[in-house]
């Protein structure tokens, strides 16, 4: 992932400018485009439900537009994923044609230049305008995803069960190109997506916000994670970025190839072991082995953490149970980030103490996680993520959502490990675990 | 549950593994200095790697020094510590460590 606040944000004016220069100057089809942020879409999404212990359904709302567009190139690629897809669209029978050949959406743009293109390169121009959303609904109509039609073949109302049911809600209904309130259906589908309980992605920005000013005209989508392309919208950082576009939680594509290696200059930089113990810390309470009763300080070990110190940064990774104590004993009144490795209790149970934090650093600090890890902290801190609680002894916080690629914190490249921590089961195996 | 190490430049933090994937595995070489999880000295554990488990590792990776953390009650510093090869450490509250 590419830290995208680093890249000037985007209007809804340069978006298109972007759209249009690939498509003009460089003569990348608009379905290309299309594919290529569905695509990376659905990689992120896939990424997201190999979290679920056991994956149910993930459900797509498409509306009419190129987002929706967008919608259907993610259902095929869950699909040929082996993702149970529910997609409900809005305009599906709109439109008949359903065009196959190659080359044919080149007419859709109309303009003189994509003739041009399309003669250098021998495609052949359509009959017919077509739309890039259309080909897509056909292709996944072909391979046969079903995809409903909203409030014919499937009444509003029983739409709510079906996010419920579904770990995942793609909300597709609304792009960048969109001003004012949405209308009917739109104002709806938000609302159900919002009330239902399930992780919401949100395809370019969430569904109801003004691009450009982070206005919300009428309803909204509350995405927990907005997959947008390009580059950051100016909108996202006007925005209440709490409700909507959830704490910082947008990404783009990665412009290096992943697993690129450190190239950058070397830095200094200081590690601290805040802790070295495991989940139960040593001692162990009531034990009494030698390592437990010894007087040797090594032996004492508090929940694992550390601090990094690079460039005058200062960052902690994870923040478990005895992140109070660690905080004290290193006399450290301020972090520049918080990184969580996971969200088991001994990682993650400190957060409350940003608490203390928020005071003496006068902001709100900044962490970072996986989704997962995001999904399991909201559900242990909901009071923190609530935007009414009332509480103001609550920690205040961003969270940052990186999955496998680089990001940068504060400046610092950042290269996620992907390790694997399997799922403790406490068989008769004689090895004499314990839990940790 | 799938876990995060992070690498920083020339250093990197792996907690709470029983298992590097390959391709983390190639993301770790070259690093100076490298932080790996051990729970206990030999004994198996299904969730997290050992001291032996992580040397094992810690050849493959092959940094300038390692230092182990996440460690339980079963490993007594000082005593663990004279088995351990010579560029691997244990670590311990308080201990700075500079790359």
């Amino acid at each position: 992932m590419r830290h995208l606040e680093k890249v000037e944000p985007f209007t809804r004016e340069r978006a298109r400018q972007i759209d249009s220069v690939a498509m003009d100057r460089y003569g990348i089809p608009g379905i290309v485009l299309m594919e290529n942020a569905g695509l990376r879409s659905a990689d992120i999404i896939l990424s997201a439900l190999e979290e679920f212990d056991e994956p149910r359904s993930v459900t797509i709302l498409a509306g009419k537009g190129h987002n929706g567009g967008d919608g259907y190139v993610i259902a095929r690629h869950l699909h040929n994923h082996g993702v149970n897809v529910n997609v409900m669209g809005i305009g599906t029978k709109n439109t008949g044609s359903s065009p196959s050949k190659p080359g044919s959406y080149i007419e859709t743009y109309g303009s003189l230049k994509r003739k041009e293109i399309a003669e250098k390169y021998g495609l052949k121009a359509p009959e017919e305008d077509v739309d890039e959303a259309d080909v897509n609904l056909a292709i996944a109509q072909k391979m046969g995803i079903r995809v409903v039609e909203v409030g014919t073949e499937l009444e509003l109302e029983n739409i709510p069960h079906f996010l419920e049911e579904s770990d995942i809600v793609v909300d597709a209904l609304l792009g960048s190109g969109i001003q004012g309130a949405p209308r009917e259906p739109y104002d709806k589908l938000i609302e159900m997506i919002n009330d239902s309980g399930s992780l919401v992605f949100s395809v370019d920005l969430p569904s109801g916000l003004d691009v450009n000013t982070g206005e919300t005209p009428g309803k909204c989508v509350r995405a927990d994670h907005t997959i947008t392309f390009a580059a950051a919208k100016k909108g996202f950082l006007e925005t209440d970025r709490t409700r909507y576009v959830r704490p910082d939680t947008y990404r783009g594509y990665l412009r290096a190839p992943r697993g690129v290696r450190y190239r950058g200059r070397r830095r200094r930089m200081k590690l601290t072991f805040l802790g070295t113990g495991t989940s139960l810390g040593v001692p162990v309470i009531g034990c009494s082995c030698p390592t437990c009763t010894s007087n040797d300080p090594r032996n004492r070990r508090t929940r694992p953490s550390a601090l990094l110190e690079i460039e005058g940064k200062k960052l902690c990774i994870d923040i478990g149970p005895d992140f109070r104590q660690q905080m004290l004993a290193n006399s450290v009144t301020h972090l520049d980030a918080i990184l969580v490795t996971h969200a088991h209790a001994d990682h993650i149970l400190g957060i409350n103490d940003i608490t203390a934090l928020n005071v003496s650093m006068a902001e709100p600090a900044c962490l970072y996680m996986s989704g997962q890890s995001l999904y399991n902290v909201r559900k242990i801190f909901f009071f923190a993520f609530s935007t009414s609680n009332g509480v103001s002894s609550s920690p205040d916080f961003h969270v940052h959502t990186f999955d496998d690629e680089p990001f940068e914190v504060e400046g610092i490249p950042v290269i996620p490990l992907p390790v694997l921590h399997r799922t403790c089961r406490y068989a008769a195996s004689g090895s004499g675990t314990s839990p940790t | 549950m799938s876990v995060r190490g992070f690498r920083f430049g020339n250093l990197a933090y792996v907690t709470d593994a029983k298992e590097i994937p390959a391709t983390s595995i190639e993301l770790l070489k070259g690093v100076d200095v490298l932080v790996l999880n051990s729970l206990k000295y030999n004994r198996s554990h299904p969730a997290h790697l050992n001291v032996v488990e992580a040397c094992e590792l810690i050849e493959r990776i092959g940094p300038g020094q390692a230092y182990l953390t996440h460690i339980g009650h079963d490993i007594h510093h000082e005593r663990v510590s004279k088995l351990l090869p010579e560029n691997v450490r244990l670590a311990y509250d308080g201990l700075e460590v500079s790359a």
